[in-house]
């Protein structure tokens, strides 16, 4: 379980994060939404270390990942896995070195294992056959297939999705939010995902949590959501729908 | 009384101006300062990515050979026909190929060869971490608990101080040659003199300081070239950025250095 309390954060005199206090269960898929702007990477950079709060606290199953550095760090880092908005694959190496790079750093597998690791989670996102591309030759969506399939390789607890279906048509959309909720499902895993793709929250999520002004303003189960009262969140909500 | 004023509010934007600019310079080097330990620091400690230090010295040292080569030919080429003309204002023509020999080991060869080195796979660095930087392939590194400064500025640091003296070996021994061809076939030098006056005047200490000089250049630019990669931010034009510092302030830190190494070596005039 991750638990957030009150987190914040400011850039230079711009205030981010005001106070968040945020419970993400374990096992379940929680999506945090909010506008452009409302500091969604922000709090996912913080849950993953990337950044230090200003005050406040993260903890991943007790321990505190926000003040850890070093090693520990490092071990508590290995249980997460992240994709980014834009995949962040490393385009000096093809599909397979991208997908087996957290197992070569860190697993101990033999050549054989790897091999056979980044086979099945290849097959897995349905990217099979992508072995020996470069990132520059697959589209977007490729590209975040191959980046959920690093994220998992390495059987971490807790995954993260950043924007997964940002600028990706409808179609190619839906696939990746099926491959969320597989993913999940298949897994076992934690799942966080920062959207503000209001069809694929309420496809994806077992919670949802609504980030506004530096704040939560409101969390609960897509139902709790979808009869919430808060004008804000009814609004985010209807425009998001209107598309 | 409304121009003194104007001069006052004036004289103290031109202050604050002024301390802005040198906070920044001793920010940026305090910052520089740290990278350069924690690179330097993080390349003797495992684990030692071994293919990754040896695919940045096929890149810093291999693919620089040709570049290197031309250089030091015609360096070595320039430099004896120049010192030949004033030479002969002496009749002194004979030291023409100790003066080059001379000059390319201690100076010409390392602070040629790094700014050759530097304009060609400096500017490479700068450009592929400060590409991963804002296509956010660092922070993605680090998620993977990956140390980003041990994963790529730790090899390339190695490759440079490895790299540069044996670059440097081969514009020295071009650059000889170079002035060899010139000294004895078009100007006239008596080839035995040539050779006899470089085994003469030209110590191995004179080579080894060269080559000490190669490997220090060599971290200045894996270290400077990295960091600015590193640190680039606002997209392609942030890149652009990061290149062009990397390059400049490379260049000016390697004369820099030469002065302040020459200094500590000694010249070794009068030995």
């Amino acid at each position: 379980m991750i638990k957030i309390e009150r987190l914040y954060k400011s850039f230079g005199n711009q205030p981010v994060l005001r106070g968040v206090d945020l419970n993400i269960p374990q096992g379940k898929t929680t999506v945090v939404i909010g506008k452009s702007g409302s500091g969604k990477s922000v709090l996912i950079k913080h849950i993953l270390a990337l950044l230090r709060p200003d005050s406040g606290r993260v903890l991943v199953d007790g321990r505190e990942i926000s003040s850890a550095t070093g090693r520990e760090l490092g071990r508590l880092r290995t249980n997460f896995g992240l994709c980014f908005q834009n995949a962040a694959l490393f385009d000096s190496m093809n599909v397979f070195d991208n997908v087996a790079f957290p197992l070569v750093e860190h697993s101990g597998f033999s050549r054989a294992q790897i091999k056979q690791r980044v086979e099945e989670t290849l097959t897995a996102v349905g990217m099979e056959g992508t072995e020996d591309k470069f990132p520059s030759e697959l589209s977007g969506g490729m590209r975040k297939r191959v980046g959920v399939a690093r994220a998992i390789v390495h059987r971490p607890q807790i995954i993260l999705y950043d924007e997964p279906t940002t600028g990706l048509d409808p179609i190619t959309a839906s696939t990746i939010n099926d491959l969320v909720i597989d993913v999940q499902k298949r897994l076992g895993l934690t799942c966080v995902v920062i959207t503000h793709d209001v069809a694929a929250t309420f496809r994806v999520g077992h919670y949802i949590a609504f980030l506004h002004e530096g704040v939560i303003n409101a969390y609960g189960t897509p139902d709790e959501i979808e009869n919430d009262p808060s004008p804000k969140l009814r609004e985010f909500i209807r425009r998001g729908r209107a598309g | 009384m409304h121009s003194c004023w104007n001069t006052a509010v004036e004289s103290r934007i031109i202050v604050e101006l002024l301390l802005g600019a040198l906070k920044r310079i001793i920010e940026g080097a305090g910052n520089y300062a740290i990278f350069s330990a924690r690179a330097v620091k993080l390349a003797f400690l495992p684990p030692f990515r071994l293919r990754l230090i040896l695919s940045q010295m096929e890149f810093i040292g291999v693919n620089s050979f040709f570049i290197v080569f031309l250089t030091g030919s015609f360096a070595g080429m320039v430099f004896a026909l120049q010192s030949s003309y004033a030479f002969k204002l002496f009749s002194a023509q004979d030291l023409v190929g100790s003066t080059v020999a001379l000059s390319l080991t201690r100076e010409i060869g390392p602070v040629f060869t790094a700014l050759v080195v530097t304009g060609r796979a400096g500017s490479a660095m700068a450009a592929e971490l400060g590409a991963m930087r804002v296509t956010e392939q660092i922070d993605a590194l680090e998620t993977m608990a990956v140390e980003p400064i041990q994963y790529l500025a730790a090899p390339r640091l190695i490759a440079s101080t490895v790299m540069l003296p044996v670059l440097t070996m081969v514009f020295d021994a071009v650059g000889t040659i170079g002035a060899y061809i010139v000294g004895v076939y078009y100007v006239g030098i008596d080839a035995g003199t040539f050779i006899n006056r470089i085994q003469y005047y030209v110590d191995p200490e004179d080579v080894y300081n060269g080559l000490i000089k190669a490997a220090v250049f060599g971290m200045v630019m894996a270290t400077v070239s990295c960091y600015k990669g590193f640190f680039a931010k606002g997209g392609a034009k942030g890149v652009g950025e990061a290149i062009t510092r990397a390059v400049v302030l490379t260049s000016v830190s390697v004369l820099f250095v030469d002065l302040l190494m020459t200094a500590l070596m000694g010249s070794g005039v009068g030995k």
